[in-house]
């Protein structure tokens, strides 16, 4: 061994392809208590601890034969006295005299492995912490929306029992009780929903769908929104694609593209809906004159909780949580939903979904 | 052709033969880990190569907890690639947990493979003594879970996406991840749980298509005695000790894994 590898001060190692230890320095000796002499043609693996020697043959081995190098690799060491010691590995593989040889650069690092560890238990926390609010969204929603039901079907109830006199106060206040029951139980949902995308607890069932019968549906349902501002819902040239897509919840993001069309479009605006084909996806655009985003707030709208923030989108309401729900809904789907748009001009919405194909199976 | 599942799954074909032959790739890499040994088998075979959801250059969107929550996800996977290509009766090579993969799609579609090669087989890594054992304590695979976490720490979506808008650590992010073979740490660890928790040994003797076993003599994850309990559950079954060390005889020995392969498929066409 050269001189001058045994002064530096950091571990030196050196094996074959065959995973045989050739040479090692004194400074790695001394981090792991044992002679040069009984090193030298054990098997690398013999210094890793369990788990690191899966990791070498899984992922440093592959790698530093695919790639003639790997650069700070994480891995354990054990000593002679059976001590855990952590390290970090920059391996290169060259050849000399037509024989294959690793050499690695072995650095311990016992207080930034604590710190490591630190941080993976914060994030530990972190994520259970997340899952037991999920999971009280969720008990709150199902608790919230029993006896919501109950309200709004006895309401129901009580206007039929009114005979038909609609022009009542009765009737007048019934109406509006039954109007907020439904916003909250739309809020409910909402929560239900982004609760059980964030746990993992939500199924989407993908079959072939005939995509102009969704929009039309979409559309003849936000009619009235629209036409209460005077807003046009312009369908461009109709489209015979079929897409692979869960039938309800397609039917909720376009819902909820419309409704925020409607909701950020002054009056006398205009929404358009055009369809596009790329490759294997259709891409639905949904277009409107409406407010606008500012592109520093393009992608926040779609985490949850955030609304753009800017004085004309004051006028909106809601919780932030549809367009989160809507994105993960088509990525469950395997489409992705994206938005271009400038301030005062207007946001253009686009859905991409994959175009049914005639041999899929599962998913 | 099916082209989402072929761009899902990052699938290449290689070859100017009628029978095809699919590589899949075990955990850790992707279908790189074949390029010393596909090329041999080109002039004959219609090569196809491919990475699961989440390794190499697959379309990570595609990847849900729920489908590849088992080893069953993964093998719809290799049939999804399979009537994709409209390819029947193929021969399946398979490194690793990819033995087992073969074999789960081969029990569901018989008719779709002539053969399989399983190349460092093990139908459960865990340790069940008295009667079975794969090698490790569940400790072991904990630990290797950590150390995945460890080595992944700086990826992009390792942590909340909001937590990593600087664009210098996105370059950042994006070197590290080429470095592991671009495996999404997420789900990176889930094949590793998948891989490592599993437990096949019942579906062995479920295996009707003829199957060889290549062996490395010194392989400290799947260590001869499973080559030859995986040998001993098998219906039709042959089992080839190339000496060799280590896990991965395609990259360290490819010469003598083509020759083996090879060895095989001319014995199956006699």
């Amino acid at each position: 061994m050269d001189q001058l590898l045994d002064r530096i001060p950091c571990g030196y190692l050196t094996f074959n392809d065959e995973g045989v230890i050739r040479e090692v320095n004194e400074r790695f000796c001394e981090m792991i208590g044992c002679s040069m002499e009984k090193l030298a043609g054990q098997s690398v693996e013999s210094v890793f601890t369990p788990g690191s020697g899966v990791f070498y043959q899984t992922h440093l081995y592959p790698l530093l034969k695919l790639k003639n190098r790997v650069e700070e690799v994480y891995l354990s060491m054990k000593s002679a006295s059976g001590k855990k010691i952590p390290v970090l590995i920059n391996a290169l593989r060259s050849e000399e005299n037509g024989v294959f040889l690793n050499r690695c650069i072995i650095v311990q690092l016992q207080r930034r492995s604590e710190y490591v560890n630190q941080i993976l238990q914060a994030k530990k926390q972190a994520e259970e912490i997340s899952k037991s609010k999920e999971k009280f969204l969720s008990m709150m929603s199902h608790e919230l929306r029993t006896p919501l039901q109950v309200i709004i079907s006895l309401v129901e109830l009580l206007s039929e029992e009114l005979n038909g006199d609609a022009l009542s106060d009765e009737a007048e206040y019934l109406g509006m009780i039954k109007h907020a029951g439904k916003d909250l139980n739309r809020l409910i949902d909402d929560f239900l929903n982004f609760a059980r995308l964030e746990t993992g607890y939500f199924d989407v069932n993908t079959e072939v769908v005939v995509l102009e019968e969704s929009v039309i549906r979409a559309v003849m349902m936000m009619l009235p929104k629209a036409e209460m501002k005077k807003i046009k819902i312009n369908r461009r040239e109709k489209s015979d694609v079929k897409v692979m897509a869960d039938p309800d919840r397609l039917q909720q993001i376009l819902m909820n593209l419309l409704t925020n069309a409607i909701k950020f479009t002054d009056e006398g605006g205009w929404i358009s809906i055009s369809t596009r084909t790329e490759d294997a996806f259709v891409y639905i655009d949904v277009t409107d004159t409406g407010i606008g985003i500012p592109s520093d707030q393009q992608e926040i709208i779609f985490s949850p909780f955030m609304q753009v923030q800017t004085e004309s989108a004051g006028k909106g309401s809601g919780y932030g949580l549809g367009l989160a729900i809507c994105r993960q809904l088509a990525a469950l789907m395997e489409g992705d939903l994206t938005v271009q748009s400038k301030p005062g001009k207007g946001s253009t919405f686009t859905l991409s979904l994959p175009l049914s194909g005639s041999k899929r199976t599962g998913s | 052709m099916e082209n989402r599942i072929l761009s899902r799954n990052n699938v290449k074909i290689y070859g100017e033969g009628e029978q095809s032959i699919l590589f899949a790739h075990g955990f850790g890499c992707d279908q790189n880990m074949w390029r010393f040994v596909t090329p041999a088998f080109e002039d004959d075979y219609k090569v196809v190569l491919f990475d699961y959801v989440g390794s190499g250059k697959s379309d990570v969107k595609a990847y849900n907890s729920q489908r590849y929550s088992s080893l069953k996800g993964y093998s719809q996977d290799v049939i999804d690639i399979l009537d994709a290509l409209e390819l029947e009766k193929t021969i399946f090579v398979g490194h690793s947990v990819s033995s087992m993969i073969g074999a789960l799609a081969a029990i569901d579609q018989p008719g779709r493979f002539e053969s399989l090669v399983m190349i460092g087989p093990s139908p459960c890594y865990l340790n069940f003594p008295p009667e079975y054992f794969g090698g490790y304590e569940r400790d072991t695979i904990l630990e290797l879970l950590t150390l995945m976490d460890k080595n992944y720490i700086g990826w992009a979506n390792f942590f909340a996406p909001q937590i990593m808008q600087n664009e210098d650590r996105l370059e950042l992010s994006k070197e590290l991840e080429e470095s592991f073979c671009s495996t999404d740490p997420i789900i990176a660890r889930e094949f590793a749980e998948v891989t490592f928790l599993s437990d096949n040994r019942n579906d062995l003797p479920k295996i009707s298509t003829p199957t060889l076993i290549v062996q490395c003599s010194n392989d400290p994850i799947a260590p001869v005695e499973i080559g030859k309990y995986v040998h001993s559950k098998l219906e039709k079954s042959d089992i080839e000790v190339i000496s060799a060390s280590g896990h991965c005889p395609h990259l360290s020995h490819p010469e003598k894994t083509i020759s083996v392969i090879e060895g095989y498929l001319r014995s199956k066409n006699k």
